[in-house]
């Protein structure tokens, strides 16, 4: 068997590319995806909810140009949902509109890829083009579905009884996130590069409002950045996450406001903070600080 | 100058000692990692780039970057900035291959060996004290041991001095006890000596650094026991066949029935009441098992926690919240408790009696029998009026009553105590105030998820 070529791809230029697609990355980071692809090993990214872990995943199927396939997970996710799975209704048309076939023919009919339901795996597996596969949220996952993933992710490829072994052509890009929900076995963090994303830096921050939010003015931007990082230093239930200032900076541009005050920030507060108790906290800081 | 410290390290050497130190500190890495991190290197432009590579290969979970960096600054700072010193900060030169980068990274020797000696050693000492010999941790004797060979061999190596292995191991073993000395004697040496039986360490008499290695692993119970508890409660969802609804589908696949539908087992939610004395006697031991109940939050079991000294107070609500907000369980039990105090909680005298009475009117009407009640107390009752008949009433609806008591056996019903007057009513009664104890309760608490 051939293999195919791994990825080459100088930390840089990784980044500049990511850059044009509008995913703004440290140069740190951008050398241990860079180190992930190299290696070909998974890439398992951590971080708080909403720091663009899914984004860089997408933005990284952008680059490299082979489609993204994303597995979301959640609590009771198997084999069939997320690898493959008869589809048993149209298999017993097949034998109830055959009624006089021979068994043996009959299995070689409904055992075949026709009756194949392709889920997100399988899928990644078996694309000619080299795809990024997001598994996203691992951690929401059981245990028994982490330890299949972890011999899929070791070897590439699959044994359907019916049908052989599949292995994949082209290896895919494999990213997995986790909000760290659960502790991930140390076994499956064994095969992976490591990456640990936390909020921007306030330079980084103003940088993504820049490229995302088209005609946002720079002082604006500052402001907006300064507010939502004084606020995650507080002791908040959930603190705002980039795609949250985002679309704070967008109600801001629409409102046609050109400067954050505390009247602003109370007012449109419901869209950084998503708990009433955090919203009170900053209710009663917005009062307390006088105005 | 380059090609000579080439010819003395080996770039495989380096990679081998630098994983091996990681590996002392406390990181796992095995050959795959190690393989990986001499791949990684290979596509960094710059020496200062060699962090991050060796990062993104190396550390697999986040709280071991911190270990990381201090291992990585450590090393590269006690062997390579003496002549090297920009070798963290800026890339040297222009370099066209990996192995050249690597050579001067190296250390080299220099001329000055005694000096050089004696300052190998300290930064030797400094690597142990703040990586390998860390109270927090268990395995400190072997790991002692590994890390101070492995460092004498280092010394060897990169000083080039005359002295055999077992010479420079005995010096160091000196530095490191003097440095251990200079800051808080007592302790390390007698967790030197100790190390490991924190299993049996009574909770009533632990010291700082042992209440948070017991601490720590009440944070693994909690996983291990949330985990098993949700595993054994989801296997039960599932009932009989339903065939009435089992024929209905089967209508859409002509008759046969493709599709099994089951009947849904009515589940009986367990329920579990913790009620704990947290006078200062038994403070220690309280705090402990508050903690545990973080475990049922992800289960579908119901838990309610009650804390007493002479009258009786829920605080499920506080408890919640706070753990909701805290990573770390005894962060979380340490803030409701220390709001506690500050309302003038923990210098009253307890009284069971009083006590049990109150719960009875907050909660006793619930208790059925799919409740098991714990009770944490040493039963000094300070003379008042025991009122076991409460307790009576409460076993008799309850599923289980578990009383834990964190005194020594021996001292149970001496003074004012009056176990034996509650003894009757509980299901089961335990001795428990060291690590070993909790962990056999929590086995029985297992229990829970058993039944139905």
């Amino acid at each position: 068997m051939v293999y195919p070529e791994p990825i080459m791809l100088k930390p840089e230029a990784l980044r500049e590319a990511l850059l044009t697609h509008n995913y703004v990355m440290d140069p740190d980071q951008a050398l241990t995806v860079a180190i992930a692809l190299h290696l070909e090993k998974p890439l398992l990214v951590e971080g708080p909810a909403g720091v663009g872990k899914t984004e860089l995943a997408k933005a990284l199927a952008k680059v490299l140009s082979g489609g993204l396939i994303r597995l979301q997970c959640y609590e009771g996710l198997g084999e069939e949902k997320a690898l493959y799975e008869w589809n048993y209704s149209k298999q017993l048309l097949h034998i109830q509109a055959e009624r006089d076939a021979q068994w043996q023919e009959l299995a070689t009919d409904i055992f075949s890829k026709d009756y194949l339901l392709e889920r997100p795996l399988l899928r990644a597996l078996r694309s000619e083009e080299r795809v990024v596969l997001l598994i996203d949220e691992l951690d929401r996952v059981d245990e028994e579905f982490e330890a299949f993933l972890l011999e899929l992710l070791s070897d590439f490829q699959i044994t359907i009884p019916e049908l052989g072994t599949i292995t994949s052509e082209k290896r895919p890009v494999v990213v997995l996130t986790s909000n760290d929900t659960r502790e991930l076995s140390e076994a499956l963090r064994r095969r992976c590069v490591y990456l640990y994303m936390n909020f921007p830096t306030r330079e980084r921050e103003k940088e993504i409002l820049l490229r995302k939010v088209p005609d946002l003015s720079e002082k604006l931007a500052d402001k907006i950045v300064e507010t939502v990082q004084s606020l995650r230093l507080k002791d908040l239930k959930k603190a705002p996450s980039v795609s949250e200032t985002l679309d704070w900076a967008q109600t801001l541009q629409v409102m046609g406001i050109q400067d954050v005050n505390e009247e602003v920030l109370r007012k449109t507060a419901t869209i950084l903070l998503k708990h009433k108790a955090d919203l009170e906290q900053i209710n009663v800081f917005a009062d307390s600080s006088g105005t | 100058m380059a090609s000579q410290s080439f010819a003395l390290h080996d770039p495989l050497d380096f990679f081998l000692e630098f994983t091996h130190l990681l590996r002392v500190a406390g990181l796992r890495v095995g050959l795959t990692e190690t393989e990986d991190a001499m791949e990684a290197v290979q596509i960094t432009s710059a020496p200062s780039d060699w962090k991050t590579a060796l990062k993104a290969t190396l550390v697999k979970r986040r709280g071991d970057e911190a270990i990381f960096d201090r291992v990585f600054d450590l090393y590269f700072g006690a062997w390579a900035d003496e002549q090297n010193p920009s070798m963290n900060q800026s890339p040297p030169l222009s370099q066209d291959t990996s192995e050249r980068n690597l050579s001067n990274a190296m250390p080299k020797p220099s001329e000055n060996k005694d000096q050089q000696y004696q300052m190998a050693i300290q930064r030797a000492v400094q690597f142990i004290g703040r990586f390998v010999f860390n109270p927090a941790r268990s395995d400190n004797a072997s790991n002692l041991q590994t890390a101070m060979l492995l460092l004498s061999q280092m010394v060897s190596k990169r000083t080039g001095t005359a002295k055999s292995l077992s010479e420079i191991q005995a010096d160091l073993e000196k530095a490191f006890l003097q440095s251990q000395e200079m800051e808080d004697s007592p302790n390390a040496m007698r967790s030197l000596v100790e190390q490991g039986d924190f299993e049996e360490v009574d909770f009533a008499r632990m010291d700082p650094s042992e209440a948070l290695l017991i601490e720590e692993q009440i944070e693994h119970l909690i996983e291990a026991l949330s985990m098993q508890l949700r595993r054994r409660l989801q296997r039960r969802t599932r009932g009989k066949i339903d065939l009435r609804r089992t024929i209905r589908r089967s209508i859409q696949f002509g008759g046969v029935p493709v599709r099994l539908a089951y009947r849904k087992r009515r589940q009986d939610k367990p329920k579990i009441f913790v009620f704990t004395d947290i006078s200062s006697s038994v403070e220690a031991f309280a705090r402990f098992f508050l903690m545990l109940t973080r475990a049922f939050q992800a289960t579908p079991i119901t838990c309610r926690s009650f804390v007493f000294e002479d009258e009786t107070m829920e605080v499920t609500e506080r408890l919640t919240q706070e753990m909701s907000r805290f990573p770390r369980a005894g962060q979380a039990v340490e803030r409701v408790l220390t709001r506690l105090r500050l309302q003038g909680w923990g210098m009253r005298r307890s009284s069971y009696g009083a006590s049990f009475r109150q719960f009875d009117d907050l909660a006793g009407s619930e208790i059925d029998r799919h409740t098991t009640l714990v009770i944490l107390g040493d039963a000094r009752n300070n003379y008042a009026p025991p009122r076991e008949q409460i307790l009576e009433n409460f076993q008799r609806r309850a599923e289980r009553v578990i009383w834990l008591n964190p005194e020594n056996r021996g001292l149970w019903n001496g003074g004012d105590s009056v176990m034996s007057t509650y003894e009757p009513y509980c299901d089961h009664l335990y001795e428990c105030r060291t690590l070993k104890h909790l962990r056999k309760i929590v086995d029985e608490l297992l229990k829970l998820g058993d039944r139905v």
